[in-house]
């Protein structure tokens, strides 16, 4: 089944749904075009991101480009959509943003960097073409990451600030930029990484927590 | 937990991924595109404004033409014609406007006769020959 949006699960609200706010901007409400891009902005950038990490570190502008093209096709989609209706906006998306990016990446003579090194090309079409579910699951689990971490304690957000060092283990160096014993560091970090863990079960019911 | 980075636990990969997505600028927010949505709302307006510039003058043309051949004006039909009218005239070579005055051999068409042969003189001619069929 379509992936569709979920927030009156989530908040409570009654808010419209995307069918609704695909009707509203066909007939050139804005306001459906910024609820809409509130719901799945993260999607289409993270795809865009996924699809072309070394362009988008290279040029800054490479993103928002895409991204706002992105926006601009689901506009005009709207307005085809009065004939042909859109099962799935979430799906459209994640599909008009790869394709943009692969086409962007070919025309300025690049070849699609693929989705890092887990995903073959045909892999990240699969993903993209068939279970934008996952993909917008994993785009929700990040945010929830995201918001996760603004709730730790200032000191805990500064061992997270260590990061780079201490997912490859150099303990030492990181301690050392935090100014407390290796031994420290070490038993704060797994306390933090269940307290996060827990906190992304919670809002979203994934269980990320390490083994054992 | 694993002392290497290629077997990092699963939240140690997703907080790696948030952190390149970060930076990368994922969780910022797209600019809305301009007037996109207003202007696809004035598309309706777009497409009738080109249907009635457009549409309507040509159909209305078209139907002059086809109304012309029916009445048998087919040859003599040159609405271009500017630079005098030809003896056997037809009312689009002797058309020149309110107060310009009668070209040569075009007086017939001056139905009202005030001095011109204009759209008034043409609408007319159009009624007479519809009452008076070939």
């Amino acid at each position: 089944m379509a992936p569709q949006h979920r927030s009156t699960r989530r908040s409570g609200e009654s808010e419209p749904d995307d069918a609704a706010l695909l009707a509203r901007l066909a007939g050139g409400d804005e306001s459906a075009l910024t609820v809409l891009m509130r719901r799945y902005d993260r999607l289409v950038r993270y795809t865009i991101w996924r699809a072309s990490q070394t362009q988008c570190a290279h040029d800054p502008a490479w993103l928002d480009s895409l991204a706002s093209e992105t926006w601009t096709g689901l506009v005009h989609a709207a307005r085809s959509a009065v004939r042909q209706p859109l099962r799935s906006i979430p799906v459209y998306l994640a599909r008009i943003a790869y394709n943009r990016c692969i086409s962007a990446l070919r025309s300025s003579g690049k070849t699609s960097e693929g989705f890092g090194e887990e995903f073959s090309l045909a892999e990240q079409q699969a993903v993209v073409y068939d279970s934008p579910e996952g993909w917008l699951s994993r785009v929700e689990e990040l945010s929830a990451l995201r918001d996760c971490i603004r709730d730790l304690s200032q000191d805990e957000q500064m061992i997270c600030a260590q990061l780079a060092a201490i997912v490859e283990r150099r303990w030492g160096e990181a301690a050392a930029a935090l100014g407390m014993p290796e031994s420290t560091l070490r038993s704060r970090w797994e306390r933090i990484t269940q307290r996060l863990a827990r906190c992304v079960q919670r809002k979203t019911g994934v269980d990320l927590a390490p083994p054992g | 937990m694993s002392e290497h980075g290629s077997h990092l636990g699963l939240l140690e990969q997703r907080l790696t991924e948030l952190a390149a997505a970060e930076r990368a600028g994922v969780f910022e927010r797209t600019p809305v595109p301009a007037g996109a949505a207003v202007a696809a709302g004035r598309t309706h307006w777009r497409e009738l404004r080109r249907w009635v510039l457009v549409g309507l003058p040509a159909a209305a043309c078209l139907a002059l033409a086809v109304g012309l051949a029916y009445h048998g004006l087919g040859p003599a039909f040159t609405p271009l014609a500017g630079n005098g009218a030809p003896a056997e005239a037809s009312i689009y070579a002797c058309l020149t406007g309110p107060g310009v005055g009668v070209m040569e051999g075009c007086a017939r068409y001056d139905r009202d006769g005030d001095g011109d042969v204009d759209l008034r003189d043409l609408s007319e001619y159009q009624l007479a020959c519809t009452r008076s069929p070939k």
